[in-house]
């Protein structure tokens, strides 16, 4: 057993402790934490990057292979984005800073769990250990009706989905003994399949989706994120979904490759409502970070479009849109969160004329929405082709028409922001935007990004070509 | 004689009354225990199968101490959330915890 394949989540946990240790040692400037708590993640960020070492550990339970170590970049990378972005910008009280960054390091860990595993009970605590976390996270606001509120609706919505998970899990393990991916690829490959697996298969879909939030378990996604605190929002937008798809990606692009002709007509179909509901829904919000949920709904379908495809061309688009997809988003989150620390608002009306005011800010905004609505040459654009490149070889193009024409609506409500940035004279008269240096560096982080993604997206789309077919070849 | 289909029926009607629980409910610690009646149906399902099918691996018990665990963190939590938000507002019904819509 090769226990040195354990040693990025070991130090997650020696960070967390660290964390702990240092909230009994610093009395008075709290922001020290979160400094650390980015500085650490940045860190670990480099140190998988570079140290990416193969294997399997625990009976084939816990697995480092290609995609784990892409999707633990992409959970670092957030992690890191978020911790910068937090360090001006929650208002949490002193008592309580050190169990922010502490829960933050801890829903980390679980989504590294969660990518790596390959075996039900491992996953499933994984995923957990997550999700437990993000829900204190979503609610740590509380003197915040908003907040509280969020916490509420996700933790019930989150634990109704992981019971009905959960049942799909028991049923899998009732008709496969086994709880390991293996042995149950080895099961849904004999073409003995009985209604019972297919039902649980189905339960298993419903259960994964609500971490997508995919359509009928969608309800949530923009309750929690209005409510959440900005950069948790982001957090959960990104690392959380990724890690969600990562988990689907071995569930159905792996486990139950052979029985695409079950999974891939329901799943086409519902990446056809995501993208439209997602994207019709978004249109009258007058929230920003609402309409900003609304459109981590649609972009979901688009990387489910993805999936219909699953070939090595489908996965590898899939985790390229991931990662474009995480830097776009936080660069968006971490706008509305600097616009919301100086005046207290999120609502669209009141970004009127803030091209006038803070012209780089509302730049960035601009970029930011342009890139996931997917204009060249921002990095939206090169991952939404190859994902609907990857529906067209499959033969699907009524789902690749209905995924462009929704890139046309998702257009619509960005360019409704920027005319409201650009176009649309200040009402009233709201205090200056200060940009602290968190976000500064966030912004700028993010930025370069987006754009050496979406003009040299070469590099990356080898790697994940790579990853994709590593993937296959067992 | 009790066979593995008894407990599966069992927990099939357990799971079924846990989510009527949750959709009816109007009450959030009527609906944290709903979801508890949800996991303990998966508990069931777990063991019996572990007990009938593979009696020479001890995976579904594992699980279930898992389950346990999980759904004794969640539960904590969602009450924790609960009592903040009546201590503010006062209220204690899921329908009027509905500042945000749509």
């Amino acid at each position: 057993m090769d226990m040195t394949l354990l040693v990025n989540e070991f130090l997650i946990t020696g960070i967390i402790v660290l964390l702990l240790l240092l909230d009994f040692m610093i009395k008075d400037k709290k922001e020290i934490i979160g400094v650390v708590f980015s500085a650490l993640m940045f860190g670990m960020m480099l140190f998988v990057m570079f140290f990416n070492r193969k294997g399997i550990l625990l009976g084939g339970a816990f697995v480092a292979d290609g995609i784990a170590w892409f999707s633990k970049i992409i959970i670092l990378a957030a992690a890191f984005l978020t911790g910068l972005m937090s360090v001006n910008t929650i208002k949490v009280s002193k008592k309580y800073t050190a169990a922010y960054y502490i829960l933050l390091a801890c829903s980390t860990l679980g989504l590294m769990f969660l990518v790596s595993s390959k075996e039900l009970i491992t996953l499933y605590v994984g995923l957990e250990l997550a999700t437990i976390s993000l829900y204190a996270l979503s609610a740590i606001y509380k003197n915040d009706d908003l907040s509280l509120e969020a916490g509420i609706k996700y933790i019930i919505l989150g634990a109704v989905s992981s019971g009905i998970l959960l049942y799909g899990l028991s049923l899998i393990y009732g008709v496969t003994r086994t709880t390991y991916l293996d042995g149950i690829m080895n099961y849904a490959s004999t073409g003995l399949i009985n209604p019972v697996f297919i039902m649980a298969l189905i339960m298993t879909l419903l259960g994964v989706g609500f971490k997508l939030s995919m359509v009928p378990m969608h309800v949530w996604t923009p309750d929690v994120y209005q409510g959440a605190p900005t950069p948790v929002t982001a957090f959960i937008s990104v690392a959380s979904k990724a890690a969600g798809f990562v988990f689907a990606l071995r569930l159905f692009a792996y486990m139950f490759i052979r029985l695409d002709y079950v999974w891939v007509p329901i799943l086409s179909i519902i990446a056809f409502l995501t993208m439209t509901i997602g994207n019709l829904m978004a249109i009258p919000q007058k929230n920003v970070k609402r309409l900003l949920a609304y459109s981590t709904i649609s972009q979901a379908g688009y990387i489910l479009v993805g999936f219909v495809g699953a070939s090595v061309i489908g996965i590898s688009s899939v985790m390229f849109y991931l990662l474009a997809y995480t830097i776009t988003n936080i660069a968006a989150f971490a706008v509305v969160a600097a616009f919301a620390k100086s005046t207290g608002s999120e609502e669209l009306d009141d970004y009127a004329g803030l091209a006038q005011k803070e012209p780089l800010l509302a730049l960035i905004f601009m970029f930011a929405l342009l890139s996931l609505a997917g204009i060249p040459p921002l990095a939206g654009f090169v991952g939404k082709f190859f994902l609907f490149y990857a529906a067209m070889q499959r033969g699907y193009v009524w789902l690749v028409v209905a995924g462009a024409l929704n890139s046309t609506v998702s257009l619509y409500y960005y360019l409704l922001v920027l005319r409201q940035m650009y176009l649309t004279d200040r009402k009233k008269e709201l205090p200056k935007v200060v940009m602290p240096l968190g976000i500064k560096l966030t912004l700028l982080i993010t930025m370069i990004a987006i754009f050496v993604l979406g003009l040299m997206p070469g590099p990356v789309l080898d790697m994940t070509t790579e990853i994709a077919q590593k993937l296959f070849l067992k | 004689m009790i066979t593995l289909a008894h407990y599966i029926i069992l927990g099939a009607i357990l799971f079924a009354i846990g989510i009527f629980g949750v959709i009816t409910r109007r009450n959030a610690i009527g609906i944290l225990m709903s979801l508890e009646l949800i996991f303990n149906a998966v508990n069931i399902n777990m063991v019996a199968f572990s007990r009938f099918l593979t009696p020479e691996g001890a995976y579904g018990e594992l699980f279930t101490i898992f389950i346990i665990t999980v759904a004794a963190a969640e539960s904590v939590l969602g009450l924790a959330i609960i009592l903040a938000i009546y201590r503010k507002r006062q209220v204690l019904n899921a329908d009027e915890m509905n500042l945000m819509k749509w």
